[in-house]
């Protein structure tokens, strides 16, 4: 044996060359890519193509007809200020329900506190389609159905249980002696909130709104239970054009639904932390 | 001038623990009182009342003639130097400081004057801009001080304020409180464990014990007269000696112990011939005997066990006898070695003499105070 292939096997490397072990990395990194951008590809693609028929692999010709049907014939404004009117509706609602409790939980002793949580994080674990239809049969008893309120209260079963685990994680976070050093500095309850809490919890807080808005305006299980006529969402059109045969217009549709997604995937890419929001809060 | 802080017969419990047995205390204009014992004796919990974070079962606490004890911490007028620094980390260096003018209502232009010049009192002019991460540990005590001063509060509370900083930012800092209560002359109580501290700083100490005061009294008075063993042993680092009252001449003492006498003061006056008695004696009160004792000198025989060289001064371990060392530091003039037998010279009175846990004589060390 020569010193070489001695040194090679000591360090168990594959029998392989250094270009062939790249190259095999690199095919199954593409791959993978691949497999998980396709969809959008095929939807980005789908939503401009003109004359796509017959196994051709590109488009004939290139269109915005799509996106104008989509905005004239399903009434795209209506429905994304639908989108957007309930996820507003779900922010302000999981946020008025989920801060006190988060702060109950994350500085108070709660009694049965594992309870709570569990409670609280049952929407989110329990088959979609089963918690709708419990959902629906109650929102037809209170007249909920088809109204922006009575989706956005759907849509918050889900949100709730990612604004209590993040803000009762930034609520424990807060340090209780920088908050007695605001007692005793004069601040009353109220000053404190304003001036300490608040900007202390801001990333918390912006954690959650984000959050709750993408999983509102992404929500489609249990929309398709409590939606009407006057409350239809992104989704559910994007759902009833693939239904009636419309892929294009759907795929345009798409393409609108997917851009909040994109704008918190690049928010999340650039880390949503403490000291880049704020401006500085190490130092703890 | 009267008490500008006044603690009456303050009791805080802790389900079954006491954690401050009926303290009372009166800080006048100005003075700087330290509450001083080792962890766990109740200062911090006195220092919680006054701030108002705990409310006391029972007693006053009155700050500048009005009874605090129900107003809520924000109305108190207080100012506080955290342990920990206690920032505020979202906000800029001048914006912590001018927080409590800000609270107050002080406008933003003045609240910048008034904080910056707060600042320049703490030595950090220039900084103002900063957050509190981008301070060092000594910058960002500074940055506490300002805080607790730049509204010229009634009264400034100390808690441990640089138990958190490193030995020489430690002496520094220690300066800088100093130079500031001179200029300043705020009235303040100031909570620690570092005996050293509490000597330089403090007008009048208050050493405590299992929520107990146990003293109060001027630094030197502490002491030289402590009035209880904890206090003797909790100040100073001094030496012991455990063993039988057998003469007392007037308010002296005279205590043996292994055939080994020395002349002691009676602190509590109630030592009776045959009671078992611990006497401290300061270190720096013995000398080294080369030559016959003078008449208001007793001479004790010691065996030098080990020495320590300090640098500027070297530490001998001396053995009394089988069970008790002593210590004591010499300059480099005096050299002793390993085993040579020394005397040494204690003067009458070479210390204080307490009653011993555990009288009368039983031939067993004492129950509270075994020789080490």
């Amino acid at each position: 044996m020569t010193a070489v292939a001695v040194a090679a096997g000591a360090r168990i490397r594959p029998r392989l060359g250094p270009g062939l072990s790249r190259l095999i990395t690199y095919t199954f990194l593409l791959a993978f890519v691949l497999y998980v951008l396709s969809p959008f590809l095929a939807i980005l693609v789908t939503s401009v193509a003109q004359d796509w028929f017959g196994g051709r692999i590109l488009p004939g010709s290139l269109t915005l007809r799509w996106f104008d049907w989509a905005f004239n014939v399903t009434n795209l404004p209506g429905v994304m200020a639908n989108s957007f009117i309930i996820a507003g509706l779900t922010i302000a609602i999981s946020l008025v329900i989920g801060i006190p409790t988060a702060w109950a939980l994350g500085r108070r002793h709660v009694r049965a506190r594992n309870v709570l949580m569990t409670l609280i994080l049952l929407p989110k674990t329990v088959p979609p389609i089963t918690f709708a239809l419990g959902l629906s049969r109650e929102f037809y008893s209170f007249d909920l159905v088809d109204t922006h309120l009575g989706v956005a209260l759907a849509h918050t079963t889900l949100a709730l249980p990612f604004v209590v685990l993040i803000m009762s994680a930034t609520f424990a976070g807060l340090d209780e002696r920088v908050l007695e050093a605001g007692r005793v500095c004069g601040g009353n309850w109220f000053r404190n909130l304003v001036h300490l809490v608040l900007p202390m919890a801001m990333p918390g807080l912006m954690a959650s709104v984000l959050f709750t808005f993408v999983t509102s305006f992404n929500e489609f299980t249990l929309t398709l239970v409590t939606y009407g006529p006057d409350t239809l969402t992104l989704t559910v059109q994007t759902y009833l054009a693939i239904g009636d045969g419309f892929l294009e217009v759907a795929s345009a549709i798409s393409v609108v639904l997917l851009v909040p997604s994109v704008i918190l995937l690049l928010l999340i890419q650039r880390q949503i932390r403490p000291e880049n929001i704020l401006g500085g809060v190490k130092g703890l | 001038m009267g008490a500008m802080i006044e603690l009456v017969d303050v009791v805080k419990r802790y389900g079954d623990v006491v954690a401050c047995n009926r303290l009372n205390l009166a800080v006048d204009q100005g003075e700087l009182v330290t509450l001083l014992g080792a962890s766990g004796c109740g200062k911090t919990t006195a220092l919680r009342c006054i701030t108002g974070s705990l409310r006391p079962d029972g007693g006053r606490i009155i700050i500048d003639g009005r009874d605090v004890t129900d107003v809520p911490t924000h109305k108190r007028n207080i100012g506080v130097v955290f342990q920990n620094l206690a920032l505020f980390p979202h906000l800029t260096v001048v914006d912590n400081v001018g927080y409590p003018l800000r609270v107050r209502g002080v406008r933003s232009a003045e609240r910048r004057e008034r904080a910056i010049e707060a600042l320049r009192l703490v030595r950090l002019d220039g900084l103002g801009g900063r957050f509190p991460r981008e301070l060092s540990g000594g910058q960002q005590q500074r940055v506490g001080l300002a805080r607790a001063i730049v509204y010229e509060p009634t009264v400034i509370l100390f808690d441990e304020p640089l138990s958190n900083l490193d030995a020489k930012l430690r002496l520094e800092m220690r300066e800088e409180i100093a130079s500031l209560k001179d200029r300043l002359g705020f009235t303040s109580i100031y909570v620690t464990h570092d005996q050293e501290e509490a000597l330089s700083l403090s007008d009048r100490i208050a050493v405590m014990k299992d929520g107990v005061i146990h003293q109060v009294g001027r630094p030197t008075e502490i002491y030289a007269e402590p009035r209880t063993s904890f206090v003797a042993e909790f100040l100073g680092n001094p030496n012991r000696l455990t063993g039988v009252c057998v003469e007392r001449i007037q308010d002296q003492v005279v205590v043996e112990a292994d055939g080994q006498r020395i002349v002691a003061t009676d602190a509590s006056g109630t030592l009776a011939i045959g009671d078992r008695a611990v006497v401290y004696v300061r270190p720096e009160s013995v000398r080294i005997q080369d030559g016959d004792a003078s008449p208001d000198e007793t001479t004790l025989r010691a065996t030098v066990v080990r020495s320590a060289f300090l640098g500027d001064s070297t530490e001998y371990i001396l053995a009394l006898s089988d069970k008790v060392n002593w210590h004591l530091r010499l300059d480099h003039a005096t050299r002793l070695a390993v085993g040579e037998e020394v005397n040494l010279a204690a003067p009458r009175p070479g210390g204080r003499a307490f009653a011993l846990a555990g009288s009368p004589v039983d031939g067993s060390p004492g129950v509270a105070l075994g020789e080490q």
